[in-house]
């Protein structure tokens, strides 16, 4: 409880708190999946980048247990 | 079962404006979960748009309204650049003689499938080139400063089969990312859908932006959705894909004949047959239940194990030694834990 009014009221570095922000985007913004944000914000959408094949098993799979990949964000 | 706040979602998105609240108690409606799950299919601007189309904003809270209007207005903004670019890119193309084609949204939105260009959400600008052109495209690409960011990764054995796509590019002066497709699929999947389709398409002279035509757009949508994005072999549903086939109003393509026969086609109207969208009475008997069952059971085992790449990395062991010294590494280190066995059956089964 006491890290959650702590989480709502530090100010970041850019002069907002967390509180403020939610109050500015309304109460919905902290119901929206993250894809709808990262699409509509072009240097994020820019940054998914899809391979272009495949990762590579041997290299890429430290663990082994790769978890499915989420439906295309793509156009 | 069907959410109540999906099932919602349903009547405004493909219902008339009468038909909005069947089955549905709009004071159970929990207005966050609509949110949360409209935006995980990407459809929070279409939603708005339908609410304005059929003038029903009076059935909800005012700030949902102005909320789901920012969104649709961003988008909307952000798609104007995005055909503005996919236009530039293409005189580029046309300037340099590289005949293209725009696939996915961007030629949804070029081929006004959508009464509003604000209604769909777009990632990047995809489009297709013939393998011929890989090359050019490349230098044409980076003398305009369409930087690839996959230049830092660790370089990878040169694929053995033509890949989907070239690394995604960005022009700093850009907004919008763009992937230079030479494929459909992924190797593997060509023998279901492939490029051969654009052939004639490719034959025509290319003088300014060209799309394929709605039926390929019906089956492009399908399968990416059936196969890249896993419909097929997660029991899940898009409604972006949907939306996008509803939009598409294909009647050439949503025959019963036509979908019947193929089994990516049947188990996306299947699986999205409970929300009674489509007018598509598909024919199942017992016989062909058990034949589609074990027909997806086969296609999956054939993904799991085939087609991770799996079966060309062992088929390039022998001859690449970089790989070979590499997955040495790999079997000492799980040999050493003693956990080969579980690697190698994790490895396999993917």
């Amino acid at each position: 409880m006491k890290e959650d009014s702590k989480d709502l009221t530090e100010k970041a570095p850019y002069g907002i708190t967390r509180k403020e922000a939610l109050q500015k985007m309304g109460k919905y913004a902290a119901f929206t999946v993250m894809g709808t944000f990262v699409i509509l914000n072009p240097k994020k959408a820019q940054a998914q980048s899809a391979d272009p094949v495949d990762p590579d098993p041997v290299l890429d799979d430290p663990g082994g247990a790769t978890p499915p990949t989420p439906p295309g964000w793509g156009g | 079962m069907i959410a109540l706040e999906e099932k919602f979602l349903v009547n405004i998105l493909y219902r008339p404006a009468s038909e909005i609240l069947n089955g549905v108690d709009i004071n159970t409606i929990n207005f966050e979960k609509l949110v949360t799950l409209t935006s995980g299919h990407l459809m929070l601007p279409a939603l708005f748009f339908n609410i304005q189309k059929k003038k029903i904003s009076y059935l909800f809270p005012e700030d949902f309204i102005a909320y789901i209007k920012s969104i649709y207005a961003i988008n909307k903004a952000r798609n104007e650049i995005l055909l503005e670019e996919a236009k530039e890119l293409s005189e580029l193309l046309v300037e340099n003689n590289i005949k293209h084609l725009f696939l996915k949204g961007t030629a949804l939105l070029l081929s006004n499938v959508f009464e509003d260009i604000g209604e769909r959400m777009i990632g990047d600008i995809d489009f297709i080139i013939q393998g011929k052109d890989e090359e050019k495209i490349k230098k044409v690409l980076e003398k305009n400063k369409y930087c690839s960011k996959i230049t830092g990764h660790i370089k990878k054995p040169k694929p053995v089969l033509i890949p989907k796509h070239l690394p995604r590019r960005v022009n700093k002066n850009k907004k919008i990312a763009i992937e230079p497709h030479l494929e459909l699929l992924c190797p593997g999947w060509r023998g279901v859908f492939n490029s051969k389709r654009l052939s004639s398409a490719f034959k025509e002279n290319i003088k300014a932006i060209k799309t394929p035509n709605q039926s390929f757009l019906f089956d492009h949508c399908i399968y990416a959705f059936q196969i890249p994005d896993k419909g097929f072999f997660i029991p899940y549903h898009g409604h972006r894909s949907i939306y996008d086939i509803y939009k598409l109003d294909c009647k050439k393509s949503l025959t019963i004949n036509n979908i019947k026969k193929d089994i990516f086609k049947k188990h996306f109207f299947l699986t999205i047959e409970k929300f009674n969208i489509f007018d598509l009475q598909l024919p199942y008997s017992f016989w062909s239940l058990c034949h589609d069952k074990c027909l997806r059971v086969l296609i999956t085992l054939y993904s799991k194990l085939i087609f991770k790449n799996k079966f060309f990395v062992l088929i390039l062991l022998p001859c690449n030694k970089s790989l070979r010294k590499r997955a040495l590494n790999k079997i000492k280190y799980h040999y050493s834990n003693k956990t080969l066995l579980n690697y190698t059956y994790k490895w396999l089964m993917g």
